[in-house]
């Protein structure tokens, strides 16, 4: 147990590759502390009163404020005590170094691959190792609660996950700021770079699945939300898009804008109060829309369920308009939701002014028929597919069913990925799609679900609220 | 998040050697003593813990934003950034990332009204901020003004944007490493592991221990010690302490725990040094402490750059010219410092 010997190795962490300015031995963080004193030791006069330019000699140029300036001591100098002082220099916010930081400008920006919950997402090369990387700018523009609560869930959580199935954070880099950004730098998260989203592949027709390949991809999404949970992390926002799969066939979760820690699973005596405005509706599990508030990690299963599905349907298969009318699809799916399938609802306030519907019979496999022809799969779904939460299958549950385990096994996905030239995201789908379809009715009605019919990405962008498609947030909880 | 901490960026690379600690702070060293240093950083987490207790924030999030506090500080001299302006910032993101970000809108008007500030709390609350971040911000006018007055010659002068901008300097200075363990929670599994092995009957004598103990922990936040020790051996090292205050005998249970214990006691000696030292925990001020120093360190820092800041309607990053550092060490020297 003892630290330094546990500790030590440890210090050469996989962050350390990525940028060398981090490195925590003591000369270079001494070298590069001192780099950044030196720095501020220089002397600008503001920005705003006379913007300096990296070619701008430090200060003897600069117009003395209040005409008192005579002491200027060469950069990166200590000055002399003076006799005659000057209060009213200080730096230029443009001159700031994130010393500990890498720069934005190690980066080569490549194309724009993705439209997140708080930015954009572009695909980009690291100059120094070429490795090439996603990274997702951290939009300020809500100017409300500082740095993004979104973006520091992701920091905080991802930086302390490592596991194959979950999206791994690289790094944080910053762009400097410059008058062109009004002296506000924008912070970017470097990502390893994926090939492709489930969403996008999914709308490519000419993406076929094998058995065996449909099998792989849901063992691994399985195996992610595993560690996930296991991790005493709720991801609360499950759907395709937020799929990742690289060219090896690595199955990758993302998108980590709305997840959240627990410290323990709610009970009777301490309920966890967290809100139930989240998950993207389609994907939505009933107990969120019936308004509970002590969820449990089987939050995601339901979503993984949903996924699993559209794994055959090729498009969402509870897509409703509102709460309501999702709460009714749910319903003709998994049968009534009454007191008797799922005992908790009589304590659950905001369920008491919903008329759901009732006296519908439990069809999952049924309805779900049509699409599966695997019975095993139906069984799995029909285990996942359950309202009341605690009696759906947990992650672990769901790993050691028979699907995984009978013929035709799981088969490895790199030969398929390998074999497709072109990535396929979400976002480049739609926005291609969306200029041949311009002509399609905007909404078009929809009943559930559409077999192999991946038309309605306009409705796809109206049930998944993204940052940017006409301002539309209201499943988002931020 | 359960998280693992021997391999979080806590232990990784966020524990130092005193060594470490006293190279990092070289600047500040020259001119002000260690003790000096570190008054002003107990005062700050007296501050932190004020507001806490004021706005009925969680100790986990205080605590957080106290060690946020000092792991800025170990990487920045502490004229690189105002200290009054840190605090607040700090708690502001401890919030955030301890998920605390929620504050009803009842509780927020409670805060207004106890801090005498009812009609301007209801109008900042139309506007576009968080109301953590808005009260976070009332709560510190009120304290500075009126608490801790005496080292403050001037109102609370900074904005909500000045916060927001600072956030973004700590995150970076702390590398983006956000989860901070704390000794609280493996306390407790000590303590139900230690009342496993007591007599059963006396379940009131082991909550005496704890809660002893918690508050212990919550001392140990105005030291190095959670820069510098696992919270682990920070926990057993105030249950130890829990132990000799109370007069109970768990000499035994200590003796089979697989730890370096010699470690364990250098925490001890810290703790009662400290408490033997500055503590009077009612008032949360270190009794010994220099006003004049605080005072010289405040005026004569940060005062003036604010002056012309706000006069700019621009920001916070006050650099100083470190010969106001040297020439705060003579006057302070000359004014005797208590």
């Amino acid at each position: 147990m003892d630290p330094q010997a546990s500790g030590g190795d440890g210090k050469s962490r996989k962050r350390k590759s990525v940028s060398p300015a981090r490195n925590e031995s003591s000369s270079s963080s001494q070298s590069s502390r001192n780099s950044f004193f030196k720095t501020h030791d220089r002397e600008y006069v503001n920005s705003r009163d006379a913007p300096p330019g990296p070619s701008r000699p430090p200060q003897n140029n600069a117009p003395p404020q209040n005409g008192s300036s005579a002491n200027s001591a060469a950069p990166g100098q200590r000055p002399n005590p003076p006799s005659n002082t000057n209060f009213e220099k200080y730096k230029s916010l443009s001159d700031i170094t994130y010393p500990f930081m890498t720069d934005f400008s190690e980066y080569e920006r490549c194309g724009k691959i993705g439209q997140g919950t708080f930015g954009e997402v572009f695909k980009a090369k690291c100059k120094k190792t070429n490795r090439t990387v996603a990274l997702k700018k951290i939009l300020m523009e809500n100017e409300k609660e500082g740095f993004p609560i979104t973006a520091l869930r992701e920091i905080k959580i991802l930086y302390a996950f490592d596991n194959e199935n979950v999206v791994k954070l690289l790094d944080i880099c910053s762009s400097k700021a410059s008058n062109f950004n009004r002296y506000k730098s924008t912070f970017y998260l470097v990502f390893e770079f994926c090939e492709h989203d489930l969403a996008g592949l999914l709308s490519n027709k000419a993406v076929k699945f094998k058995e065996g390949e449909t099998k792989k991809l849901m063992q691994q999404l399985l195996n992610g939300l595993f560690y996930i949970h296991t991790g005493k992390v709720l991801h609360r926002d499950m759907k395709t898009s937020n799929i990742l799969i690289n060219r090896d066939g690595i199955l990758k979760i993302a998108d980590f804008g709305l997840a959240r820690a627990f410290s323990h699973l709610g009970t009777k005596e301490k309920p966890n109060r967290f809100t139930n405005r989240v998950v993207t509706l389609w994907y939505r599990p009933p107990e969120l829309l019936l308004g509970e508030r002590n969820y449990t990690p089987a939050i995601d299963i339901w979503g993984a369920g949903c996924i699993m599905c559209e794994l055959w349907t090729r498009s969402p298969i509870l897509q409703g308009q509102n709460e309501q009318h999702q709460l009714q699809l749910i319903g003709t799916f998994c049968g009534s939701i009454t007191p008797e399938v799922y005992p908790d609802i009589v304590n659950l306030e905001p369920a008491k002014h919903l008329s759901l519907p009732q006296n519908i019979k439990r069809d999952v496999k049924k309805s779900l028929e049509k699409h599966i022809k695997d019975p095993l799969a139906l069984d799995l779904l029909d285990k996942i597919f359950v309202v009341d939460p605690s009696k759906r299958l947990d992650a672990d549950g769901a790993l050691n069913h028979d699907y995984f385990w009978e013929d035709p096994m799981p088969q490895d996905l790199a030969p398929k990925m390998r074999s497709l030239t072109q990535s396929n995201f979400e976002f480049t789908a739609s926005a291609s799609r969306q200029t041949q379809q311009a002509n399609a009715p905007a909404h078009p009605p929809h009943p559930h679900p559409a077999p192999g019919n991946r038309a309605p990405v306009h409705n796809l962008n109206h049930g998944r609220p993204d940052a940017g498609v006409k301002g539309f947030f209201a499943d988002r909880v931020f | 998040m359960a998280g693992n901490f021997w391999l979080s960026s806590h232990c990784q690379q966020w524990l130092f050697d005193r060594q470490d600690l006293q190279r990092d702070r070289q600047i500040d060293y020259a001119v002000l003593t260690e003790d000096e240093y570190q008054k002003i950083l107990i005062f700050y987490a007296g501050v932190i813990q004020a507001i806490g207790e004021q706005l009925k924030i969680k100790q986990q999030v205080v605590a957080t934003a106290t060690v946020y506090f000092r792991r800025f500080y170990t990487r920045n001299s502490l004229k690189s950034i105002d200290p009054l302006l840190l605090a607040p910032t700090c708690l502001y993101l401890a919030s955030k990332v301890e998920e605390f970000g929620v504050i009803s809108n009842s509780r927020f008007s409670t805060v207004c009204q106890n801090i005498g500030k009812a009609n301007q709390g209801s109008n900042r609350l139309n506007n576009q901020f968080d109301p953590v971040v808005t009260s976070l911000l009332l709560a510190f006018e009120f304290t500075v003004k009126n608490k801790y007055g005496f080292a403050f010659q001037q109102e609370f002068p900074y904005k909500i944007n000045n916060i927001f901008e600072c956030e973004f300097y700590l995150l970076e200075m702390m590398d983006c490493c956000l989860i901070v363990f704390h000794p609280y929670r493996p306390l407790v599994q000590y303590c139900q592991d230690l009342g496993a092995s007591l007599d059963k009957k006396e379940p009131a004598q082991m909550d005496a221990i704890l809660q002893m103990a918690w508050k212990t922990v919550n001392d140990t936040l105005r030291t190095d010690l959670s820069l510098l020790y696992p919270p682990y051996l920070i926990a057993l090292a105030c249950l130890q302490i829990a132990c000799l205050t109370l007069q109970k005998d768990f000499k035994q249970w200590f003796a089979e725990l697989n730890i370096d214990l010699e470690k364990m006691m250098e925490i001890v000696k810290v703790i009662l040094n400290l408490e033997n030292r500055t503590l009077s925990r009612d008032q949360l001020i270190p009794t010994d402490f220099s006003l004049e120093l605080h005072l010289f360190v405040h005026r004569v820092f940060y005062n003036p750059v604010l002056k012309s800041f706000t006069a700019c309607g621009s920001t916070l990053l006050s650099i100083f010219p470190s010969r106001w550092i040297r020439l705060l060490s003579t006057v302070s020297a000359s004014a005797g410092c208590c």
